[in-house]
C-alpha cells in the first residue's frame, strides 16, 4: 500500500523539473498523514483486540474458577449423598423398630375399641351379668394403652435421635417473599426459601437465602408459627424440626405450626464452608513431650481456618447474633404475622433473648431454654473444671462404683480407673480403623455423653468399659456426634458453622500468641478435659474474619411480653446461675427451675415441665413464681 | 540551488522512510491485533465449553441433591406418622375414658333400675364416644399404613 505513494523515484539520469514547494510539502504532509492514520488505525485495532482479548482471557478466567467452584459443590453434594445414604441405612432399622412400636400402640387401640364395642353392645342387650363384666373390664380398659404408650418411649426416643441424625433434603421452593411454600419431602412438611441482604447495613447489595420448613399444627385452626431453635450454635433447626415433631408434647403440636429457620451460615441456609477434612482440627495430640510437634498441629489447625476465608469470606463478617435476629424478623414478616413465639434451646436462648430486646412487640411468647448468660454470649468453648463436666462425670463414676453390674465398675475404683484410661489414650492411643482415638477425642466423647445427663451414663459406662477393653470405637462414635463428622470422613456443616458464630459471638477471643502458650502450657499429666478444652479454643484464636463488636449491650427486652427462662441445676453446659442472670436481665423474664441434671430441660417427658411450658406457650400462664420442678 | 534540492530530497527520502516506519508499524499493529483477536476468539470458544461444563456439573449437583429426597421424605413420612400415632394416643386415652365413664354410668343406672336412662347413655353418650375413638383409630391405621409403606420403601432405598 506504502509502495504506491511513493513520491521520490529512483534519482533522475535528466533533472527533472522540481516539483513546486508548496506541491512537495503537501505530498510529504499527505504520505504523513496517511502513514500515521495506518498506524492510527492500527494501533486502535490491536488496543481494542488487546482489550477484547483480555476480557476474554478474564472471563475464561472467571469460567474456569467458576467451573472449579462448581465441581467443589457438586463433590461435596456427592459427599452429602453418601453421607446422607450412610445416614437413611442407618436410620432405616430404627424406622422399622418404631413402625413396629406404632402397629403395637394401634394393635392396642383397637382392641381397646372394640372391647369398648362390645360392651356398649352387651350393656344395651340389659343383661345384667354383662353389666357386672362391663365394669371389671372397663378398669383394666385404659391401663393397657397407658402401658403400650409408656412402652414406646424409649424407642422413640431413639428414634427420634436417629431422626435429628438424618440429613436434610433441599427445599425445591421459589426466593419468594411473602413465603410460598412448597412441599418438603412427602410427609405433610412444607418449605420455603428467603432472601436476606448479607449485610443489612447495605440491604440492596448482596443477599444470602434462607430455607424455612414448616411442620403445620395438627390442629389447623387459629394455629400459631413457633420458631424453633436448636442451639449450637451451628444446630440445623430444619433438622430440628423432625425431631422436635416427636419430642414436644401434643398440645403444643396441636396448636402451632412448627417452623424451622436455618439461621444464617447454616445448614440450608447460606452455609459457612471452610474445609472438606477438618479431621485435623480435632485428631491432635496436644500433650506430647515434643513442644514442636504441638506448634506443628497448631499450625495445622490454622492453616484449615484460614481456608474460611477463601470459601466463605463475604458470609463470615455477618454471622453475629444481631444479624441473626433481624432475619428471624424477616422470616416473621415473610409469614405474615405481627408476633411469633419463639423456642430456643442453649445458644438459641440467646438468639431468642437478642430478638426480644431488639424486637419486643413481635414477641408473643418465648422459652429460653438451657440459658446462655447474656454476658457471654456463648459458653460452649470451655469444659474446663469450671464447668459441671467434672462435677457431673464425679456423679457418673460414682453411680458406676456402687452398681456392681455397671459395665466399667471394675473394682469399684470408677475415679482412679477413669483416670488412668485417659493418661493411657494420651501415652498408647487406641485404633479405630485407621483412626487413632488418643486423650482429646476421648475427653469429647466424655463430654458428649454428660450432654444428656444421668440419661447418657449408661451410654458412657459402655464406651468406658469397651475402651478399656482396648476398642475405642464407642468413645470415637461419641466424639463424632459431637463434631458432625460421618463415617465417610467428611463433616455436617454444623462445626464449620459452630466455630463461625462461635468465634464472632465468644467474648474474649484468644489472640495467636495466645493459644501457643496455651498449647505449650499443658502439663503432660493434664486435669480432666483440660486438653478438649483447649483444643476446641485454638480454631478462634486463628478465626479469619474480625468479632462481633456490635453486640448488644445488657439485654433487657423492655416492653416484652413474659419470657419463660427454663433452668435446669444441673445442666454441665450452661449453669443454673445462667438462667437467673438471664431471667435477672430481662424485665419481663420468669425462672422455671427444674432440679434434674443434662443440658435443658422442655421436651424431654418431665411432665411438670412440659406442662408448665405448654401451658404458657398455649395460653401465656407464666408459673408461679419460684416454681422448681423436681427430677423425676 | 543544487545543495537546496539535495537537501529537499534527502528531507523527501526522511519523510518516506519515516512514513514507512509509521505505516509498517500500523500494519504490524493490525496484524498482533488480529492474533489477539484469534485469540480472544479461541478463549471466547473456551469459555463458552467451560460454561457448557459448569452447566453440565450445576445439573448433575442439582440430581445429586435431590437423589437422596425420597429416601429423606420416607424417613420424614415415618417419622411424623409415628409422630401423629403416638400424639394422638393422648386423645384415644381420654374419648376411651369418656367411653368407659359413660358406660360405667349406663351401668349403674342399670343397676339402679333406669333401664330406659342406661339405654339413653349405651345410645347416646357411649355411641357419640366410640364413634369419635374410632373416628381416631381409623386415623390412626391411616398413619401406620403410611408409616409402614414409608418404611418398606426406606428399607429398598437403604439396600
Amino acid at each position: 500500500m506504502t509502495t504506491s505513494f511513493t513520491i521520490d523515484p529512483e534519482p533522475d539520469s535528466a533533472p527533472r523539473e522540481p516539483l513546486a514547494p508548496r506541491i512537495r510539502i503537501a505530498w510529504r504532509l499527505g504520505v504523513l498523514l496517511l502513514a500515521a492514520a495506518v498506524l492510527a488505525y492500527g494501533l486502535v485495532t490491536l488496543r481494542e483486540s488487546r482489550t477484547a482479548e483480555q476480557t476474554a482471557r478474564r472471563r475464561l478466567a472467571a469460567a474456569h474458577a467458576d467451573l472449579l467452584a462448581a465441581k467443589d459443590v457438586q463433590r461435596r453434594a456427592e459427599a452429602d449423598l453418601a453421607a446422607a445414604r450412610a445416614a437413611i441405612t442407618d436410620f432405616s432399622g430404627s424406622a422399622q423398630f418404631a413402625t413396629a412400636a406404632g402397629a403395637a400402640l394401634v394393635d392396642v387401640e383397637a382392641q381397646l375399641t372394640d372391647r369398648l364395642s362390645r360392651l356398649r353392645v352387651a350393656g344395651s342387650t340389659e343383661d345384667f351379668d354383662a353389666h357386672n363384666r362391663i365394669v371389671d373390664e372397663l378398669n383394666g380398659s385404659n391401663d393397657s394403652v397407658g402401658a403400650a404408650v409408656d412402652a414406646l418411649e424409649l424407642p422413640f426416643r431413639n428414634f427420634s435421635e436417629s431422626l435429628g441424625r438424618l440429613p436434610t433434603a433441599r427445599c425445591a421452593g421459589p426466593l419468594t417473599a411473602p413465603i410460598t411454600w412448597a412441599p418438603y419431602g412427602t410427609s405433610g412438611l412444607k418449605c420455603a426459601r428467603l432472601a436476606v441482604p448479607l449485610d443489612y447495613q447495605h440491604q440492596r447489595g448482596p443477599s444470602i437465602e434462607l430455607t424455612i420448613v414448616r411442620r403445620p399444627a395438627d390442629n389447623a385452626s387459629g394455629a400459631l408459627p413457633l420458631l424453633l431453635n436448636p442451639g449450637g450454635p451451628g444446630g440445623s433447626s430444619v433438622a430440628f424440626l423432625r425431631e422436635a415433631a416427636l419430642l414436644l408434647p401434643t398440645d403444643v403440636l396441636q396448636r402451632f405450626d412448627l417452623i424451622g429457620v436455618d439461621p444464617r451460615g447454616v445448614g440450608q441456609s447460606t452455609p459457612v464452608d471452610c474445609a472438606d477434612n477438618l479431621d485435623p482440627l480435632f485428631d491432635i495430640d496436644l500433650t506430647t513431650e515434643d513442644l514442636n510437634a504441638r506448634s506443628n498441629q497448631l499450625d495445622k489447625i490454622k492453616h484449615i481456618i484460614k481456608q474460611c476465608k477463601v470459601r466463605s469470606a463475604a458470609l463470615l463478617r455477618h454471622l453475629d447474633t444481631k444479624t441473626g435476629a433481624r432475619d428471624l424478623d424477616r422470616v416473621r414478616a415473610a409469614l405474615q404475622v405481627d408476633q411469633i413465639s419463639f423456642l430456643g434451646f442453649s445458644y438459641g436462648t440467646y438468639l431468642g433473648a437478642v430478638y426480644a430486646d431488639r424486637f419486643p412487640e413481635r414477641v408473643r411468647a418465648a422459652v429460653l431454654d438451657g440459658a446462655v448468660d447474656p454476658k457471654y454470649a456463648v459458653s460452649t468453648l470451655n469444659f474446663d473444671t469450671d464447668t459441671g463436666f467434672d462435677d457431673l462425670l464425679n456423679e457418673a463414676l460414682l453411680d458406676c462404683a456402687a452398681n456392681v453390674l455397671c459395665p466399667f465398675h471394675g473394682t469399684g475404683d470408677t475415679g482412679p480407673r477413669y483416670d488412668t484410661l485417659m493418661t493411657k489414650l494420651q501415652t498408647a492411643p487406641l485404633s479405630v480403623g485407621p483412626r487413632h482415638l488418643g486423650r482429646g477425642l476421648a475427653e469429647l466423647g466424655v463430654v458428649t455423653a454428660l450432654y444428656s445427663g444421668h440419661d447418657g451414663w449408661a451410654d458412657l459406662m459402655d464406651a468406658l468399659a469397651t475402651a478399656q477393653a482396648g476398642d475405642g470405637g464407642a468413645l470415637l462414635a461419641l466424639s463424632d456426634s459431637y463434631t458432625g463428622r460421618r463415617r465417610d470422613g467428611s463433616y455436617s456443616n454444623e462445626t464449620e458453622a459452630h466455630y463461625a458464630i462461635s468465634c464472632t459471638e465468644v467474648r474474649s477471643r484468644p489472640s495467636h500468641d495466645d493459644a501457643r502458650t496455651k498449647v505449650r502450657a499443658i502439663s503432660t499429666t493434664p486435669d480432666r478435659f483440660e486438653t478438649v478444652s483447649v483444643m476446641l479454643s485454638i480454631p478462634c484464636a486463628f478465626w479469619p474474619a474480625p468479632p462481633n463488636r456490635n453486640r448488644t449491650g445488657t439485654l433487657r427486652a423492655r416492653g416484652a411480653a413474659p419470657i419463660l427462662v427454663v433452668g435446669t441445676e444441673g445442666d454441665p453446659v450452661t449453669s443454673i446461675e445462667d438462667a437467673e442472670a438471664l431471667t435477672k436481665a430481662l424485665v419481663s423474664g420468669h425462672l422455671l427451675r427444674w432440679q434434674g441434671d443434662g443440658h435443658t430441660a422442655f421436651g424431654h417427658g418431665v411432665d411438670c415441665i412440659d406442662n408448665a411450658v405448654s401451658a404458657y406457650l398455649i395460653d401465656l400462664t407464666v408459673p408461679p413464681e419460684g416454681t422448681t420442678c423436681p427430677a423425676e | 540551488m543544487t545543495r537546496t534540492r539535495r537537501r529537499g530530497r534527502t528531507l523527501g527520502r526522511l519523510v518516506l522512510i519515516f512514513a514507512l516506519l509509521t505505516a509498517g508499524a500500523g500494519v504490524a499493529a493490525v496484524v498482533v491485533g488480529s492474533r489477539a483477536d484469534d485469540r480472544a476468539v479461541a478463549a471466547r470458544h473456551l469459555r463458552t465449553t467451560v460454561r457448557r461444563e459448569i452447566r453440565s456439573a450445576a445439573t448433575q449437583t442439582d440430581t445429586t441433591n435431590h437423589r437422596a429426597d425420597r429416601p429423606i421424605g420416607d424417613a420424614e413420612l415415618v417419622a411424623n406418622s409415628v409422630a401423629k400415632i403416638a400424639s394422638e394416643s393422648g386423645s384415644v386415652l381420654r374419648e376411651a375414658s369418656t367411653t368407659s365413664e359413660a358406660l360405667a354410668r349406663a351401668v349403674d343406672a342399670a343397676n339402679a333400675g333406669n333401664l330406659a336412662g342406661s339405654q339413653l347413655i349405651y345410645d347416646g353418650e357411649a355411641a357419640d364416644a366410640l364413634r369419635r375413638l374410632q373416628d381416631f383409630l381409623n386415623r390412626a391405621r391411616l398413619y401406620l399404613a403410611g408409616a409402614q409403606q414409608a418404611a418398606v420403601a426406606l428399607q429398598v432405598s437403604a439396600t
